[in-house]
């Protein structure tokens, strides 16, 4: 009698834990199949399951972090110029819909300054001026938010390193930049499994390019 | 026990159970497969991605009355009822492509647009700044495109076989009365605004909205920025002058104020012009622009702009033999302020107020001509978007005019006049379907002067003819008041009409835009006269008419950035006209058959300069020779030019530094305009002529802006 109630406590706990978790683990599955492809049809994918899972907990700003990152990243693969915008106006709505959740959230702003540069490869001529001035804002709110925030800072990098020497980018000035990103993410823990860590092979790639 | 191994159980069969899997095909209107589109059932987890055939099929745990939600980048989401009681297979969904900017029917016979907010423009504002030959100035840079024809000495925008007089510039929608600067006698002008006051622009080349009125041939039209991006402010040195600008920003407000002082004194000494100047042209001006946010839509925006200029010339005046001095002042002021605010969901109302003050001095030698001209305009223009496929526009403007001219020649005269003009419009356009739009309306003009009550009506369509391609016409008519310089004399003339009818074909895909253009062109009611200046009873009459004919080429390849970006605008041009003092119909003197422009630009980014290059070519244009029995049937040899425009971006003192470099006709072509001959023969019974020429055959300007 015993085992059996001991079976069926266990039994309930888990159930209980299995519906509460039901959000983690979809998010979680989601996240980590989302990082096993390369693919625009996969980002696609997850950015419909994170879609799913965002209409359904309606107060979690990561279903809705996971689907604009989707978007921004489905959009800088694709080559079409003109089909750019339509991703980058989803991503935003979604970006948008996040921050009025936790408007103090770094990783909304770093979200936010990963995707202006793909709005500017549209038509630099015209955009890149009102762009980099959002761009910029972004970062530093992002970096003002958390300091620790190690995407902020290989953001940064980035932008400085492709910006002409004669603005103040380029590699030597990129460099120290992605050497702090890097110490960032070396200390950065996430607060869980499903919270944003990315950045940091590709930060690591760009080091090793300099 | 029994009892808790069967709720056990009871628990696993229900999970089971109740799995049913939901399968079929998400296809657009043309049944070809979306792939990629989310399909899932409301208010759950439970859902999937079409493959890339569009198949779909995932399982769910829900049962009785679901909603099945498709949603897609670029189309319509949709919601289907489903009951659930068992595995639902072959569901066929068609989604709804949305009508975006790109892939809509869009009304354009006629009209160029430049824009960054809308995609379906040809043009960007930037393109416009940045046109070499246009030296930075709206009408120049506008004279690069098809349906337009260079005329070198006058610097004005002549469209379609038009005169100068005959497009009108709106600002904000709003009259703008003196939009170029004045002119000497054969030496070219140009626009006051500089481009980078706006961000958007139309130029109407016919057939344009019942909006607008009081124009034979063309519009355009500037829309200024809304609030200034940032408080910043810059210097720019010049060969030619001075230029400064500071724009302060508050959260809803932004005032911005610009000063330009301009002396050719300098450049003219390194680049020789052939005239005698005894004062070089001095142009001091200045604008304000103050805007305010009112509410979420609403927006108040004042314009203010302030011209001073100045310059004296020895005038070598063939057709009377003598060396005359002429001086030129001219005093310009013009404001407007306009207020735009969505009354509902389906409302917009326009409304604006406009004052143009001109106010110029003359001096032949020791004659003396003062003008005055005054004018305002009072405007409100409603708009009701009923759905999304209908929307109505109506509106009135009302304008007045006070003209003096005070002549102090052999005695003292003074010819003035008033006039009053009441508009009203209305105009509707409906989009009948993804491939059909039509706009028709009308517009009545009533002149207090000219005691005429006119009724216009406009009407243009679109037709799609295939995902990338699209026809247009338009149709409409034109009425115009005679030129000030006539009813000065004559206030009993009737207004001039005209009409125009166009058909276009525009192919757009990508980087690449090809536009064809047919119009015909009829005047009539135009100002004929037997003598110039003469206030003698019937010599002003408006017995004149006439036709223009062409078809206009417009080809552009906007590659990506970094690479190089071209357009090559072609026009042709058949015109004649009988009026003002021609015996006969003829080809007027503005008219050159063929033009041509190549307008390419290329960002170097590696050297972090843009560069610009202009080739422009005219035919032979037409002009009086005494000399030949024939009106009209000589012709001067072709006109070309090319012209370079460098800007190389940089960071001096911390400060970003603009360095630019134009230069124009930098090969020196030998250009001449026309000829003007001697009213009196020479002993041999000739008469003298003399070519009219630009003032120096090549010009260059450098400026250095420091912007902080």
């Amino acid at each position: 009698m015993k085992t059996i109630l001991a079976f069926l406590i266990l039994i309930s706990l888990t159930l209980t834990a299995a519906s509460q978790s039901k959000y983690e683990q979809t998010m979680k599955s989601t996240i980590e199949k989302m990082n096993s492809n390369e693919n625009p049809a996969g980002f696609q994918d997850a950015a419909n399951t994170f879609e799913r899972i965002s209409m359904n907990e309606s107060g979690e700003w990561l279903p809705l972090y996971y689907v604009a990152y989707s978007y921004i990243i489905i959009s800088y693969q694709e080559q079409d110029l003109t089909k750019k915008d339509p991703y980058l106006d989803k991503a935003q709505g979604f970006l948008d819909k996040a921050i009025k959740i936790e408007s103090d959230e770094s990783e909304l702003f770093a979200l936010q300054a990963f995707l202006y540069p793909s709005r500017m490869t549209v038509d630099p001529m015209t955009r890149g001026m009102e762009y980099l001035d959002k761009l910029n804002g972004a970062i530093d709110k992002a970096i003002e938010l958390n300091p620790e925030n190690p995407r902020s800072y290989y953001l940064k990098a980035v932008i400085t390193l492709n910006m002409p020497e004669a603005f103040g980018g380029g590699a030597s000035v990129a460099k120290p930049i992605f050497e702090t990103a890097k110490e960032k993410f070396e200390k950065f823990v996430p607060e869980s499994p499903i919270h944003p860590d990315w950045g940091k092979e590709i930060n690591q790639s760009e080091l090793d390019k300099l | 026990m029994k009892t808790i191994l069967l709720f056990l159980f009871q628990f696993l069969m229900f999970s089971t159970l109740a799995q049913v899997e939901i399968s079929g095909i998400i296809l657009n209107q043309s049944e070809t497969p979306v792939a990629g589109a989310n399909i899932f059932l409301q208010g759950t987890y439970d859902g999937t991605t079409s493959d890339s055939l569009g198949h779909f099929s995932f399982k769910t745990t829900e049962s009785g009355n679901q909603t099945l939600v498709a949603s897609f980048v670029g189309y319509e989401t949709i919601g289907i009822s489903l009951e659930i009681t068992g595995n639902i297979s072959s569901l066929r969904i068609i989604m709804h492509e949305m009508a975006s900017e790109l892939n809509e029917v869009v009304i354009n016979a006629g009209t160029f647009e430049a824009s960054d907010k809308k995609k379906s423009v040809l043009l960007k504002p930037l393109d416009i700044a940045l046109t070499a030959s246009a030296n930075g100035d709206v009408y120049g840079a506008f004279g690069t495109l098809p349906g337009t024809q260079r005329v070198g000495e006058e610097g004005r925008l002549f469209v379609r076989g038009g005169e100068a007089y005959e497009t009108k510039t709106f600002m904000d929608g709003m009259l703008v009365n003196s939009p170029y600067y004045s002119k000497m006698p054969d030496l070219p002008t140009r626009g006051r605004f500089s481009p980078l006051l706006f961000n958007g622009s139309v130029f109407s080349t016919g057939g344009y909205s019942a909006e607008f009125g009081q124009a034979l041939s063309s519009i355009v039209s500037l829309n200024t920025v809304a609030l200034e991006p940032e408080s910043k402010s810059s210097i720019s040195f010049m060969t030619v002058g001075l230029q400064g600008s500071r724009s302060k920003r508050w959260e809803n407000t932004s005032l911005a104020v610009t000063g330009e002082l301009l002396h050719t004194g300098l450049s003219n000494r390194i680049f020789k012009q052939d005239v005698e100047w005894l004062k070089q042209p001095l142009i001091t001006g200045s604008t304000v622009m103050f805007r305010q946010k009112t509410s979420e839509t609403g927006m108040i925006k004042s314009f203010g702009s302030f011209n001073y200029n100045t310059s004296s010339m020895v005038h070598n005046n063939i057709e009377s033999g003598i060396n005359q001095d002429i001086t030129l002042n001219n005093a310009t002021a013009y404001f407007n302020t306009t207020y735009n605010e969505n009354i509902n969901e389906k409302w917009i109302f326009q409304s604006g107020v406009a004052y143009n003050i001109d106010n110029e001095v003359t001096f032949l030698g020791k004659d003396k001509i003062e003008t005055h001209d005054n004018s305002g305009q009072l405007k409100a223009v409603f708009t009701n978007f009923t759905t999304d496929k209908i929307q109505f526009k109506f509106g009135s403007d009302y304008i007045f005019n006070n003209y003096n001219q005070k002549i102090d020649m052999d005695g003292n005269y003074e010819l003035p006049f008033d006039n009053n003009e009441l508009s009203a419009f209305a105009e509707t356009e409906i989009k009948i379907n993804s491939h059909i739009a039509l706009r028709a309306g009308g517009r009545v003009e009533y002149s207090s002067l000219l005691k005429e009550i006119n009724l216009m009506p406009r009407f243009s369509s679109a037709l799609k003819t295939g995902k990338f391609s699209q026809l247009s016409m338009a149709y409409g008519t034109f009425y115009q008041n005679p030129a000030n310089d006539y009813l000065k004399f004559s206030p009993v003339l009737e207004p001039e009409k005209s009409s125009h009818s166009i058909l276009t074909y525009q192919y757009k895909k990508d980087t690449k835009t090809l536009r064809l253009e047919v119009y015909h062109k009829n005047y009539s009611n135009l100002v004929k006269f037997k003598e110039e200046y003469s206030v003698e009873p019937g010599n002003y009459t408006n017995t004149g008419k006439g036709f223009s004919n062409g078809f206009d080429i417009f080809w552009r390849n906007q590659k990506e950035f970094g690479k190089s970006d071209y357009w090559i605008s072609y026009s042709w041009n058949d015109s004649e006209r009988d009026y003002k003092d021609f015996p006969e119909r003829a080809t007027p003197y503005y008219v050159s058959d063929h033009n041509l422009s190549v307008v390419y630009k290329k960002f170097f980014t590696k050297l972090n300069m843009f560069g610009a290059v202009t080739y422009s070519f005219s035919s032979g244009r037409h002009y009086f020779n005494p000399n030949n029995p024939e009106f009209m049937a000589d012709k001067t040899i072709p006109a070309n030019d090319i012209s370079i425009g460098l800007t190389h971006i940089l960071y001096l003192f911390d400060k970003q530094t603009v360095l630019h470099l134009i230069v124009n006709n930098i090969f020196g072509f030998d250009n001449i305009y026309g000829y003007t001959f001697s009213n009196t023969p020479d002993s041999n019974g000739v008469f003298q002529g003399k070519p009219i020429k630009a003032p120096q055959k090549q010009m260059a300007v450098f400026l250095v802006s420091f912007q902080f």
